[in-house]
């Protein structure tokens, strides 16, 4: 055979073979959807051991895909898609209880659904990722703030905050926040006082440390804003540096933070923690 | 010692000599570096990245195993170049043992190269190496050393096909009698007793596998390895010892 035919017949059934891939895609044919999801015991057994590939693959190639569709469904079709995203995500935790990006992911994107157990099922989420997942400060950080927005729950947020402000490779302006949740006066008496009964309860020493950093912190806070107080009613302003304080003898020095953090003063008098 | 060296090299040499093993190494080697791209889709969690690095590694180094392994003596019976070997003053124990340290050679060998190519993309995400996957393969190499003494075994006795269907049946079971047993100890009876048998005679598997640990960097438990290796040994030297009692007994 010439080699010129064997190139042009190789070629035509290339393109044949393209042309019908075409074809068929332009069908659009949708295989039936099966609602199945196998138990973790029977998959575990089955997967030789490769629980963690079979995980990521799991979550990267499907799980992760069902649930952003989920987000852009009606209100009526989230109440069944969440109950096959839930056995899906419960199969996935089950295979790998460490891998994160679940956790973190639905902890990001359920509360903000229509789904209206969006926000229990993020709590739920949140907290067995908080127990079971890698450190990653993504799921404390976002649990707190479920708990801060949609619960109003300032315990619990100031909980988590405190978790997420202390796990490693937390991002230093989101450490920041986290661990300057409260400062706000509208909370700061609060959550100084969820600090002192954890530190005056706790039978944890490390528990016990960290209550009592928290209280200095809080302590520091409070003196500083009575000191920003008694300068304004004696000079009619607010100062504009804590330096200032010192200077007109309110303070003898500015207090070391046991966080290292170091605070300015707004406008309005108000304490912030400098960037 | 000298036959079982020289059998040993030769069967090395005919193993990374066989294109199969090539073709073998090439879909890894992309299975592996795929996972750059698994990389990407997670947005940077590595996770995903050395789990399934590890398990191409696992899959491609079992197929390697398997492709080599469950034709190696019958493939010498069928073409009849066994006869010559035992012409000579060698002995079928011999030959049985220089066939499992070669092909253990071999399978290690491509397994080392897989974890080479694996170390190289976790290098290029992250900037640094993951020492603790060098410990899985080590497990790897373990498990590896039981199944080509399986395979071995299998290969001694019945028809490659047969021995490949075999070996791949005791591998699945290998991995879930521990799952087993878990379930079994709920009904109790005899299914219980059944099933513990099979849990302490069929090779278990499940110790090798360090892989969920490495990825997470969780603390390997120190006496694990060594139950392991110790576990490797005693079962490689049964299958090893049962295929030479076989094989001695076949005619040829």
């Amino acid at each position: 055979m010439k080699p010129i035919f064997t190139g042009v017949a190789i070629v035509v059934l290339l393109g044949g073979i393209v042309g019908t891939q075409g074809l068929y895609d332009s069908k659009k044919i949708k295989s039936p959807e099966i609602d199945f999801t196998p138990s973790p015991k029977l998959v575990k057994s089955f997967d030789l051991g490769l629980h963690s590939a079979l995980a990521s693959y799991l979550w990267l190639f499907k799980t992760r895909t069902e649930l952003i569709k989920f987000l852009f469904l009606s209100k009526e079709m989230q109440e069944t898609a969440y109950a096959r995203y839930s056995r899906n995500l419960n199969l996935i935790n089950e295979l790998d209880p460490k891998y994160s990006a679940p956790y973190v992911f639905s902890v990001i994107a359920l509360p903000g659904s229509k789904y209206a157990g969006g926000v229990q099922a993020s709590v739920e989420i949140g907290m067995r990722g908080v127990a079971d997942a890698d450190p990653d400060w993504q799921i404390p950080f976002y649990l707190a703030v479920t708990y801060h927005l949609e619960l109003k729950d300032n315990i619990n947020a100031a909980k988590y905050f405190d978790i997420a402000g202390h796990t490693p490779s937390i991002p230093e302006p989101a450490r920041r926040f986290s661990i300057n949740y409260g400062i706000f006066k509208t909370v700061r008496e609060q959550t100084k006082q969820i600090w002192q009964a954890i530190y005056e309860t706790t039978d944890d020493e490390t528990m016990r440390e960290r209550a009592q950093v928290y209280v200095v912190h809080f302590t520091i806070l409070d003196y500083l804003d009575a000191a920003i107080k008694k300068y304004k009613n004696m000079h009619g302003r607010y100062p504009k540096k804590l330096e200032d304080l010192v200077s007109k003898k309110i303070i003898p020095e500015i207090p070391r933070d046991p966080f290292g953090f170091e605070f300015t003063i707004g406008t309005d008098g108000d304490l912030r923690v400098k960037n | 010692m000298k036959i079982i060296f020289a059998i040993a090299k030769n069967t090395f040499r005919e193993a990374v000599r066989d294109k199969i093993l090539y073709a073998i190494l090439g879909f890894a080697a992309l299975f592996i570096l795929s996972s750059l791209f698994v990389g990407q889709l997670s947005r940077g969690d590595i996770v995903p990245v050395k789990s399934f690095g590890l398990a191409g590694i696992y899959i491609f180094g079992l197929v390697a195993s398997i492709f080599l392994g469950s034709s190696i003596i019958y493939k010498e019976i069928e073409r009849r170049t066994l006869y010559f070997v035992l012409a000579k003053p060698v002995s079928r124990a011999n030959v049985i043992l220089g066939k499992f340290f070669g092909l253990l050679a071999a399978v290690a060998l491509t397994t080392i190269f897989m974890a080479i190519i694996y170390e190289g993309v976790i290098f290029y995400q992250r900037g640094g190496f993951d020492y603790g996957a060098i410990l899985a393969v080590l497990f790897q190499i373990m498990e590896e050393s039981l199944f080509i003494a399986l395979l071995i075994f299998l290969s001694s006795i019945i028809p490659p096909l047969t021995s490949t269907i075999c070996a791949v049946i005791i591998l699945f079971v290998g991995h879930l009698t521990p799952s087993a047993l878990a379930e079994a100890k709920l009904v109790g009876g005899i299914s219980h007793k059944f099933i513990s048998l099979l849990y302490y005679v069929l090779p278990n598997l499940e110790k090798f596998d360090i892989r969920n640990f490495v990825v997470h960097n969780s603390p390997i438990p120190g006496s694990v390895g060594i139950i392991a290796f110790c576990y490797a040994l005693l079962y490689t030297i049964l299958l090893l010892y049962c295929a030479i009692l076989l094989f001695n007994r076949r005619e040829l």
